[in-house]
């Protein structure tokens, strides 16, 4: 009887195809952004030690500096579409646990807390991100003089739900465990 | 129970969390509703500043000649979405107090918590998604983020309903259960 919920259920399923669609959108936009990265990169670099060995990553108005600095966003960008592939990816599975069965299992606790650490680490790098182009600025572009930080405070939020949810779902998965023992 | 101990520790400081913030929440949108409400007052729409930040304010502007209504009004309309918007931010809190606070109690996996989870989803909707996203580009208010109806937290909403949904299922699945043991 329940393993056809997953088909009937119309937020399920479009949250499950959602979630996987977004999985792989973002995974290959991770890889494009990481792959882009690491050639001009090594454009950059091969241009910064040999400036003649190879036809010019930067035109004469484009400092080497400013290639290397789109190579930077990119290695930030590619670990960040990454992670929320992830996220996706594991809401996903929790979403299937219900196709499956019962979805009240310590597994799906263990994802909402892997939701929940991503988002930790998204804002951590959306921080980091903010404090290296404001450094970069410093260096480069003496008329930025003010920190802005787009480091969203929302995924920090985000995260601290999540792990209040996991812990809500350890707790009810570990009350359920007890009650099989028990009968 | 042997986890009871080590979670309480976390439910208690994060009710206490949520009931203050949705005290917050709720007190500032009272207050952007007593402010909505002094601003249609006679005082108010009198004096000269007010005028002029009325009949210069683009969104005001642009919604006073889209619905056809005086500028006074137009504004009004305009701060009643903020004042839904932090409502919606307070009921969210409640909503995870409430939710807390069944855990604490002994019944995480419970129907009332999985139409709060529900509850949960449909305020940052209505919070993000509509009263930011949809009136930033709606009225094109500069003041407002017209990404958030696709932003992280309306996302969230619909994850949270999706997460409602797998409660929903898990309680009907045990209910099953005990039906039949």
């Amino acid at each position: 009887m329940h393993s056809s919920t997953l088909e009937n259920d119309w937020l399920l399923k479009t949250g499950r195809l959602g979630a996987l669609f977004l999985r792989y959108f973002l995974l290959v936009f991770a890889v494009i952004a990481a792959v882009i990265g690491v050639l001009i990169l090594m454009a950059g670099m091969v241009e910064l030690i040999a400036p003649d060995t190879i036809s010019r990553v930067s035109d004469d108005d484009t400092p080497v500096s400013e290639v290397i600095g789109v190579a930077a966003i990119l290695a930030v960008l590619a670990p960040a579409l990454w992670l929320s592939s992830r996220f996706f990816a594991l809401l996903a599975q929790i979403i299937a646990t219900v196709g499956e069965g019962d979805p009240f299992v310590a597994a799906n606790a263990d994802r909402l807390r892997g939701m929940g650490v991503i988002s930790l680490l998204l804002f951590a790098i959306s921080l980091a991100a903010g404090l290296g182009v404001f450094a970069w600025t410093q260096v480069y572009d003496d008329t930025v003089e003010e920190l802005t930080i787009d480091a969203s405070l929302e995924s920090l939020f985000l995260a601290v739900l999540l792990f209040i949810l996991a812990r809500v779902f350890r707790h009810g998965a570990a009350m359920r465990e007890d009650l099989e023992g028990t009968v | 129970m042997r986890i009871s101990n080590e979670t309480a520790t976390l439910y208690v400081p994060v009710q206490l969390a949520a009931a203050l913030l949705a005290l917050l929440f709720a007190v500032g949108s009272a207050f952007m509703l007593w402010l909505a409400l002094d601003t249609l007052g006679e005082t108010a729409t009198a004096s000269g500043t007010y005028r002029a930040f009325v009949t210069s304010f683009q969104p005001v502007v642009g919604l006073s000649q889209a619905l056809g209504i005086s500028l006074e009004a137009a504004d009004f309309v305009s701060r009643l979405f903020l004042v839904a918007m932090l409502a919606a931010i307070a009921a969210f809190f409640v909503q995870l107090g409430l939710l807390v606070n069944a855990a604490r109690m002994g019944a995480p996996f419970s129907r009332a918590n999985a139409g709060r989870l529900a509850w949960m989803g449909w305020s940052l909707i209505l919070a993000f998604g509509v009263c930011e996203g949809l009136v930033a580009i709606l009225f094109a208010d500069p003041t407002f983020d017209q990404w958030a109806i696709i932003g992280l937290l309306t996302l969230m909403g619909f994850v949270f309903l999706v997460l409602a949904k797998v409660f929903r299922h898990g309680v009907a699945l045990a209910e099953d259960l005990e039906g039949t043991v």
